[in-house]
């Protein structure tokens, strides 16, 4: 009778936990093919030109969303709460927040797009959640943010919405 | 001569005093301190359940803090499924695989050792978070981030080595048996000769491996979000805290199939013994068993339908998990077609072999239920998830481990137990049970959450039943602990014969009563 290896065995269970922790980048992976948690938006840092030259000319509202906690003492709010985006038009928008602490806090922002499968054909060119942010004690700062609609984008896309949940970064666990 | 006599005793008895357990490598030995630590976290777990349903014995808060309930739930989550159920079906395993193949003992017996002795350890470093700055985890046994990270109590750190210990041991434990079966059949027991318990481990300890690894990395990841500043679960550092669930629960899903495999298996044995049939269809029952541990690794998602799947995902899992209805009625089909036509009796382990058929099954349809991604974003976190898994771990898992001590103790120690208590017992239980689960699915389908110290006025009346439902059951688990305290340590009962029962199968009958320090020197051989 053949022998089974115990220390053969064993390497599955090692195996195993590795893949436990290959399931971390592979669920990101998964996420970018699905479109889920709508983090899949272009970020473009090229030539701006190029997307102005695209041709197509479809237009779509991109309605925005503020989340900083369940007792709002932050103000985090966007300038505007739609705008109408049109394919290769770079449009310029503000979102607001003001520190109301005696210290200054850095934040950082976490955006996510809906509906998630359409996330791609929203380009950012500038936004303040690339970067943590400053923020000084009681003082309100406007966070630029710079996008339009891929020149990509099919006739169906008609409709986008952009929500930011902000974080404090000192205690990236924390909420506020 | 006398010395000659004297070393030839060394290798026959055991050592004497404390040492002897400290030190074993005899898979009775060690079968036997499981089943003991397992009773000893059925008790520690099922106090901690009394405090629950004392406090839901009405509406409004009585007795403990929302806090410290929530302790409770979760402790009693945690040592119910890690410290009684797994324990005691590895205790079972340990007595009776190297019996049922004709095996002297363990393959890996030191490593078996080993794996025992952790679990104290793993198991006092739990309970002892209930006394540290905090408490203990409180964030129910799914421990789901960010309330088991960045929300958790200081002891979360204790949890998680805890886990990890215990992690160790079951895989330790696994591979143990692996081994054991591969390796050391009795010549002629081929793969399709060996008993269904057996066949139901071996499963289950591909699955331990496969799966308690995956639990050790995710509460590592907890581990390391909480103390080294990653951001795994954590979603202002790029995380996600949905991936969590994801994580755990491909662990969780076949994790209760670890749960109820074994179970499986000892039912198998029981129902044909008491039937005086042999079992119908054991070739489909080891391709059931086998499928159900194939499926269970592409459902975990059923847990999670409310957490914002897309469709494809809803109706896939919801699918899948449907499809493991089928293996499941094979096996229920294959228990009341060896029943049928038999000369049935109904002894204390098969009136629970029954009841685990019946009641089981019933846990296994409100299954079915949840399986229905729609319905399930009613049904979800309400009691009726509660009374589901409830009813495939208590009559189901449970119950076929109190049948097996019942079937297997007259030959562990010789004597029979008491019927008249055992009888007690079973009532006591079966009317227990039904009384503590049952109204549960009447209160989750009306909408009562999970996990709440104080409910809604509506539920008044049912809460108040399954309290009391719930001390009946209890407390008549203490006849169970008696009946076998009277039977082994107070040595009262009728010697058993060799075999037992009338024309019980399998090589574990064909061993004197009670079982020798060592079997199967000489392996037997099987035709």
């Amino acid at each position: 009778m053949k022998k089974m290896s115990p220390w053969k065995i064993s390497l599955v269970p090692v195996l195993m936990f590795g893949f436990g922790f290959a399931l971390v980048p592979l669920y990101d992976v998964f996420c970018e093919v699905t479109g889920l948690n709508g983090k899949n938006f272009e970020v473009f840092t090229g030539d701006k030109t190029t997307l102005e030259n695209s041709g197509n000319h479809q237009t779509a509202v991109l309605q925005f969303l503020a989340d900083a906690d369940s007792r709002d003492n932050w103000h985090f709010k966007p300038e505007k709460k739609s705008m109408e985006l049109q394919a290769g038009k770079l449009m310029t928008t503000y979102y607001e927040v003001t520190n109301p602490y005696d210290y200054p806090v850095t934040i950082q922002a976490v955006p996510s797009v809906a509906p998630g499968e359409w996330a791609e054909y929203l380009v950012k060119i500038e936004c303040f959640c690339f970067t943590q942010q400053v923020v000084p004690a009681h003082s309100k700062v406007k966070l630029p943010l710079q996008v339009t609609l891929s020149a990509k984008a099919p006739k169906e896309v008609n409709h986008l919405s952009l929500s930011y949940r902000l974080y404090q970064s000192e205690s990236l666990g924390g909420t506020f | 001569m006398s010395h000659a006599i004297d070393s030839a005793d060394h290798h026959h008895g055991p050592d004497k005093g404390i040492l002897r357990w400290v030190y074993t490598t005899n898979h009775k030995d060690i079968g036997t301190m499981y089943l003991i630590l397992a009773l000893g976290s059925l008790l520690i777990g099922g106090t901690m359940a009394f405090v629950i349903r004392a406090e839901l014995f009405q509406p409004g808060l009585q007795l403990v803090d929302p806090n410290f309930f929530n302790q409770m739930t979760t402790m009693h989550g945690l040592i119910m499924v890690f410290g009684a159920i797994m324990p005691a079906f590895v205790g079972l395993a340990n007595w009776l695989v190297p019996m049922m193949i004709g095996a002297p003992d363990m393959a890996l017996p030191r490593i078996n050792n080993w794996s025992f002795w952790l679990l104290p350890f793993a198991f006092g470093m739990l309970i002892c978070t209930l006394f540290m700055d905090g408490g203990a985890p409180n964030f129910g046994w799914t421990f789901y981030a960010p309330l088991s990270t960045t929300y958790a109590p200081p002891s979360v750190t204790f949890f998680i080595f805890s886990v990890h210990i215990m992690g160790i041991s079951s895989i330790m434990g696994a591979v143990n048996v692996i081994v054991t079966i591969f390796n050391m059949r009795a010549p002629g027991m081929t793969f399709m000769k060996m008993p269904l318990f057996v066949w139901t481990w071996l499963i289950t300890a591909f699955l331990l491996i496969a799966v308690m690894p995956v639990l050790a990395g995710v509460v590592t990841m907890m581990l390391m979000d909480i103390h080294f500043g990653t951001s795994f679960f954590n979603a202002a550092g790029g995380g996600d805290p949905v991936m969590f669930q994801h994580v755990f629960w491909f662990f969780g899903h076949p994790e209760v199939y670890i749960m109820i495999l074994p179970a499986f298996g000892i039912v198998s044995h029981i129902i044909s013994t008491f039937s005086r049939k042999p079992l119908f269809g054991y070739t489909s029952m080891v391709w059931a068993t086998a499928s159900i541990a194939v499926l269970s690794f592409i459902v975990w998602a059923h847990h999670m339908f409310t957490v914002g799947l897309p469709l494809v995902g809803e109706l896939f899992f919801m699918y899948s998990t449907m499809l493991i209805a089928v293996p499941t009625g094979v096996k229920v089909f294959n228990w009341v077609t060896t029943m049928f036509r038999g000369s049935i009796s109904f002894e204390t382990p098969m009136l629970f072999a029954i009841a685990f058929v019946v009641l089981f099954t019933i846990g296994g349809l409100s299954g079915l239920m949840l399986a229905i991604a729609p319905a399930d974003f009613q049904y979800h976190d309400t009691y009726f998830v509660v009374a589901h898994f409830h009813y495939v771990l208590v009559p189901g898992a449970l119950f076929s481990i109190l049948a097996a001590v019942y079937y297997w103790l007259p030959k562990w120690c010789g004597r029979m137990y008491n019927e008249t208590l055992g009888k007690w017992h079973f009532w006591m239980s079966f009317i227990g049970v039904n009384i503590t689960f049952f109204p549960m699915h009447f209160v989750g389908l009306a909408g009562m959450p999970r996990r709440i110290p104080d409910y809604a006025l509506q539920f008044a009346d049912f809460n108040a039943i399954v309290s009391v439902g719930a001390f009946i059951f209890g407390l008549s688990q203490l006849i169970f602990v008696y009946n076998v305290w009277r039977t082994t340590i107070g040595g009262k009962g009728e010697k058993a014969t060799d075999k037992v029962w009338d024309e019980p199968t399998g090589l574990e009958w064909d061993i004197p009563s009670p079982a020798p320090y060592h079997t199967f020197q000489e392996p037997p051989v099987v035709k």
